[in-house]
């Protein structure tokens, strides 16, 4: 019972550095994969299957945020959001890319990722710092 | 003898050193006025069952007779013991006692038919 | 020769998909500091190993055998229930690992290769020996040496390692530490590993010779089994945690071995794990055989032909193929794992408390009993398993996300 109430009672800061925290661990998750992908490590069935799943999850972050909108932050929420919106779409491009084999395109497409990682990271140390 | 100590729960071995189930039940007969005498010990599945719950046991039973498995639990009359200690030794020839009637029933009837049971 | 074998098979045992998942986890999400963890759960595991050898060698009976002997019935059908349920979810976690392991290299979904694995692991009991699987699993197993070698080459500082070793307080993620405490646990101190441990040393009719033997087997064998998973643990440290991702699917974790060994990593990665579910997948199988045989008195040994002994080859198979059903149905193997870890943790406890009464009784182990030092041990790790039992199903809530 104890468990469940630190649950539901996890306060707004909280849900916000996890949803930030874990977008910005499938975002490099996706960056490393494309890297692995890019430098002939890795085989394109697994690439194209982990950058789905990535691009997958970081949606499902988004969503889960957008739901929430009234509960958190404002400031940061929004900040959170369109970083998000935009490594899904730097992940989704990435997806194409190794579906057509285009190296060239893919490391161009994973180049935006670091720096939206970076003001993730951000976002969340200034999330925990509030909370 | 502690009887529940040393006897209920152990393994049985018959002739061979073959095993052939626990110690899952012990009969006891009552003679006016003398102490009870160790009857037999039984072994078997709802022998096991009855010290969990009697419709279960009782269930076991109609499912063996149904079967033709074997007709109640196996008893084996104290007489037959030979050792007592970390297991009971019993003057059976395991392989050929009802102790191993599921063994059998299930040999013939399922294992024995998928390729490779007996190499 | 005997002594290389076993502590090979110990390795073997140590290293599957539990020990993969939480290490790699650990790892990622918390740089060396859990390595500690994995040393305390290694250390304990050792002395359970060491004592349920001991009992087999000189009683030739096992584990599940003394148990239900010694307490009773009334006792041991609240373990024994208990153990086969989570025998059963472990076994369906390793088969899942294995497929998913061929996912990986082949592209195929997981899901299509839960009957191939199944048949695969079932034809292995079916027609192999104790001997033959062991040394089979054994000898494949040390591919997850490859962990070690990526480990060294990886060049991690000796003073960040050694730091890991020292229990310490989490930053951040206080409840996630803590429930990957209580995962490495579970996923070390498995109960099959005890009961099958024992069922081997009668399979293989060891006697009172053979104690020192069973003592370096469960001294080298677990602790090698244990550096291999702390290895996991540091290439995890080395390649995931710098950049920040947390490992919560194998595919996440596929990554790791591609900076140490760039055109082979990959590949390594999917072929021990693999490798490791499969031969884990195997030793539970027949552990799973063993517990009701052993419990029920029937006869029971995989040195025999299936048809020699019905009861106990009929429930490997169904344990087997109803496993596999769970992947075929699409049951997270991840999931499942840790699932199946917090339960373990759960019924530790039950499992451990038993050898107190067992490992100091005259007629099993005559003068070969217990010491002090291994007694209190044992009440020391009954206590360790009440109190993470007691904390595992809050921190699965709050710290399993």
């Amino acid at each position: 019972m104890l468990a469940a109430c630190a649950l539901a009672c996890a306060s707004p800061q909280q849900k916000l550095a996890r949803s930030v925290e874990d977008a910005a661990s499938w975002a490099a998750s996706a960056r490393l994969v494309a890297a692995a992908w890019a430098a002939n490590k890795v085989p394109t069935a697994y690439a194209k299957s982990a950058l789905e799943s990535a691009r997958g999850r970081l949606q499902r972050q988004r969503e889960s945020l957008m739901n929430s909108v009234r509960e958190l932050p404002a400031e940061h929420v929004a900040t959170a959001v369109g970083l998000i919106s935009r490594a899904e779409s730097a992940v989704e491009n990435m997806e194409s890319a190794v579906a057509r084999r285009d190296r060239p395109r893919l490391i161009h497409e994973y180049e935006p990722l670091p720096e939206l990682e970076r003001r993730l990271r951000a976002l969340l140390q200034a999330a925990r710092g509030s909370s | 003898m502690h009887l529940v100590r040393d006897v209920l729960d152990k393994q049985l071995l018959g002739n061979d050193e073959e095993r052939m189930g626990k110690v899952d039940g012990i009969v006891l007969s009552l003679r006016d006025g003398r102490p009870p005498r160790v009857a037999f010990l039984e072994t078997g599945a709802s022998v096991l069952a009855r010290r969990v719950s009697r419709r279960l046991a009782e269930a076991i039973e109609a499912l063996e007779r149904r079967w033709g498995i074997r007709q109640g639990p196996m008893r084996i009359p104290w007489e037959r013991v030979r050792t007592t200690g970390t297991d009971v030794g019993v003057d059976v020839d395991a392989r050929n006692s009802s102790a191993f009637a599921w063994e059998r029933f299930l040999r013939e009837r399922v294992v024995e038919k998928i390729p490779g049971a007996k190499e | 020769m005997q002594v290389a074998l076993g502590i090979v098979t110990s390795i073997a045992g140590f290293v599957e998909v539990g020990s993969i998942s939480t290490s790699l986890q650990a790892g990622a999400t918390f740089g060396f500091q859990l390595l500690w963890a994995i040393a305390l759960a290694a250390t304990c595991l050792i002395f359970l190993i060491e004592m349920s050898g001991r009992l087999a060698a000189v009683s030739k009976h096992t584990l599940a055998d003394a148990v239900r002997e010694r307490l009773g019935f009334g006792y041991h059908v609240v373990p024994l229930t208990a153990e086969l349920i989570v025998d059963f979810l472990v076994l369906a976690a390793e088969i899942g690992g294995a497929c998913f392991a061929l996912q990986l290299l082949t592209g195929i979904r997981f899901q299509y290769w839960a009957l191939p694995v199944a048949l695969a692991a079932w034809l292995a009991l079916w027609k192999g020996t104790f001997g033959a699987i062991e040394k089979g699993v054994s000898l494949l197993g040390l591919i997850a040496l490859c962990f070690v070698v990526a480990a060294v080459q990886l060049h991690p500082r000796g003073r960040d390692v050694g730091a890991g070793f020292l229990p310490s307080l989490p930053q951040h993620h206080a409840p996630n530490y803590w429930f990957l405490v209580v995962s490495i646990v579970g996923a070390t101190m498995s109960p099959y590993l005890m009961n099958f441990y024992s069922s081997g040393a009668v399979e293989e009719e060891w006697t009172e010779d053979n104690l020192v033997t069973n003592r370096l087997t469960a001294l080298l064998g677990m602790g090698f089994g244990s550096c291999v998973s702390m290895c996991v643990l540091i290439v995890s440290a080395m390649v995931l945690h710098p950049e920040g991702v947390k490992v919560e699917s194998f595919e996440q974790g596929a990554l790791v071995l591609t900076r140490a060994f760039p055109y082979w990593g990959f590949l390594l990665f999917g072929v021990t794990l693999l490798v490791e579910c499969f031969g884990a997948a195997l030793e539970i199988g027949m552990n799973i055989a063993y517990v009701p045989s052993q419990a029920l008195g029937w006869n029971w040994s995989e040195n025999v032909k299936p048809s020699e002994n019905a009861r106990f080859c009929l429930v490997y198979t169904a344990a087997i193929f109803g496993a596999a059903l769970l992947m075929l149905v699409g049951v997270d193997p991840i999931e499942l794992t840790r699932f199946s870890m917090a339960f373990t943790v759960l019924i530790l406890p039950l499992i451990v408390l038993p050898l107190l009464v067992i490992m100091n009784d005259e007629r099993y182990l005559h003068e070969f009993r217990n010491g002090w030092l291994a007694n209190a041990v044992v009440i020391v790790i009954v206590g360790l398993a009440f109190v993470l039992a007691l904390v595992a199903i809050p921190l699965e809530i709050l710290g399993g996300s």
